[in-house]
């Protein structure tokens, strides 16, 4: 394995396997990232060669929403490289690349037209493989590979089957009814509370809001607790 | 919507109410609760609260139409049979709407019950009529130069506009990625023994992560430190407990956001020395996963109280021109949830008046 393409001039450094000239690069802020997991946490790390294999899952505008690691040298670290992950978006035009190269995929096979299939709902599934970086730090070597897998309509689906993780809106309205600031103030109606107001609006707009309507204006959802 | 309203306080009967009404909600709320059980619940707390009314009408028929409400957003939440969001829907046109935000919300949640089934002329058969008084409205308010309900009006057209076109995209048979539907839901995987697991293990944090915010929530009573170090403790002891999987990992990325969430959040409530809130921030910027206004809104303020206008302005002035590309963005044809625009433009105004507040303290040279 030799350095090409060498980032970076800390002790720890980063550069992409050489021979895969072919395969686009993940974003530079992610290898920054990925790099600055193993800096951080060079001393927990037991000397060694490490392969790391990465799968994301991205929609179809590159964002990344879903992360699996293999291999990580430990916990800590595997935790520290799927945040940076988590962050990470595809430029539109490796996503758009990927898109392409499927749609003209071997034997000229087309989608089926879903119209004749009804309950099939997944549009477009491609993968894409980057080039595998290397970091190394004295007596440690980690191998990462990374594989994106774009999938329109897969991705809502995956992510959906499981619950809903805080801060959701009712975690709020239990909150702010918990909030001696704000608990006790009316809604817009009789028998109402702000509280709920603000609830109802969050679930309009998947986020709690700064303020509902009320009266001639606006009514602040801001509690002291948040 | 139309009347100007003083400020009030609840009087101690309405503040009865609402207080037993929240406590049924919190538990209705909760996954191990049916839609059922919930609106046995509802219909208890209607006949005690309206026999307490007597002969009063108006609190009698306001008490009826809260229950009516709170039915129908339980059918949209816990998605029973159509049929069942139907009858919520035609008991709450039969009580009435106390005003037209309530119409606004009650009419959005039947339609986006009817998109969940993929039934969209049931749902075009609400919105448009709405949508065409909302349209009425606020033209009626052209020339009047005050900023509400004008903004009400249009951030409801918006908000009830993005539904319709999902509707009709329905109708016209296409598949809305990212829309959820009962269709979708019933053939999506089976969640894995290790998922549930990890999402036991995750409730359980939960739990201890909320009985560690009671402890300071409504007293402020307690130093930051004691409560951040209550905050590391758990968030210690449960990454501990996870175990090997990809669910787990993720459980795990979970815990660590929420502990820097909740430490942001008591070092900006409890007020505490700026460094410790710098140190908060930097951390739910490295790990946090809320995309919400709060977290930057509190740390902005701290920033503002603390007399640090730079660490301010480092977050105010990106957000600000995120803010903006999202309102230079063209409107798509199928807008996701979210934000509207109407709300999008008052976030940046706010945006604004943080950033002339933080100018204002930065040193002058000389």
């Amino acid at each position: 394995m030799l350095g090409l393409t060498q980032m970076g001039c800390s002790s720890v450094t980063i550069y992409h396997y050489p021979g895969q000239e072919d395969r686009p690069h993940i974003p530079e802020s992610t290898e920054q990232r990925l790099k600055q997991c193993v800096e951080e946490l060079k001393d927990d790390i037991n000397a060694g060669f490490y392969s790391v294999d990465v799968k994301v899952k991205v929609d179809e505008d590159g964002n990344t929403v879903d992360v699996e690691t293999k291999g990580m040298p430990n916990p800590n670290v595997g935790t520290c490289m799927r945040i940076a992950l988590q962050g990470m978006r595809l430029p539109q035009d490796v996503v758009e690349r990927g898109m392409l190269r499927t749609s003209a995929s071997a034997n000229g096979e087309t989608l089926p037209d879903r119209a004749q299939i009804g309950e099939v709902v997944t549009i477009v599934v491609v993968t894409v493989v980057f080039t595998e970086i290397v970091i190394e730090a004295v007596a440690i070597t980690i191998g990462v590979t990374v594989t994106a897998t774009v999938a329109a309509g897969v991705a809502s689906s995956f992510a959906k089957r499981r619950k809903e993780k805080e801060p959701t809106c009712e975690d709020r309205y239990v909150a702010c009814m918990d909030d001696a600031s704000i608990a006790d103030e009316p809604g817009n109606h009789w028998r109402s509370s702000l509280c709920n107001a603000c609830r109802v609006t969050c679930k309009k707009e998947k986020k709690w809001p700064q303020s509902v309507p009320m009266g001639s204006g606006t009514e602040s959802c801001i509690y002291k607790g948040y | 919507m139309s009347q100007p309203k003083p400020k009030r306080t609840m009087e101690p009967e309405e503040l009865a109410f609402v207080q037993a009404h929240s406590a049924l909600l919190i538990k209705s709320l909760k996954p191990t609760r049916n839609f059922a059980e919930a609106v046995e619940d509802f219909r208890k707390l209607e006949a005690e609260f309206v026999e307490r009314a007597g002969d009063n009408e108006f609190d009698v028929q306001e008490t009826r139409r809260r229950i009516a409400e709170t039915i129908l957003d339980l059918a949209h939440d816990k998605h029973p049979p159509f049929e069942v969001c139907r009858e919520a829907w035609n008991d709450m046109v039969r009580l009435g709407f106390s005003g037209i935000d309530v119409e606004c919300n009650m009419s959005w949640f039947y339609a986006d019950c009817c998109a969940y089934d993929e039934l969209p002329d049931d749902g075009l058969m609400v919105l448009e009529p709405l949508i065409a008084k909302l349209e009425g409205l606020l033209e009626e308010t052209k020339g009047t130069g005050a900023e509400y309900p004008a903004r009400f009006y249009e951030n409801e057209l918006e908000g009830l506009g993005n539904l319709r076109e999902v509707l009709n995209a329905q109708k016209r048979g296409e598949f809305i990625p990212e829309r959820e539907t009962r269709r979708e839901d019933e053939a999506a995987p089976p969640i894995t023994p290790e998922e549930e697991q990890a999402d036991a293990l995750y409730d359980e944090f939960s739990k201890a992560r909320l009985a560690i915010f009671k402890t300071y929530g409504k007293s402020r009573s307690r130093s930051f430190a004691d409560v951040a170090s209550d905050y590391r403790r758990i968030e210690a002891e449960f990454v501990a407990a996870a175990r090997e999987g990809y669910a787990f990992e993720e459980c795990v990325l979970d815990i660590r956001a929420r502990t820097a969430e909740a430490i942001l959040m008591a070092a900006c409530s409890l007020r505490a020395p700026f460094p410790a809130c710098r140190d908060a921030w930097a951390e739910f910027v490295r790990v946090g996963q809320d995309k919400s206004w709060m977290y930057p809104t509190m740390y902005v303020k701290a920033c503002l109280a603390n007399n640090e206008p730079e660490a301010g302005l480092a977050v105010v002035e990106p957000w600000i021109a995120e803010i903006k590309q999202k309102l230079e963005e063209p409107k798509k044809p199928l807008q996701p949830v979210g934000e509207t625009r109407v709300t999008l433009k008052r976030q940046l105004k706010d945006l604004h008046e943080f950033r002339d507040a933080l100018l204002a303290k930065v040193p002058q040279p000389g």
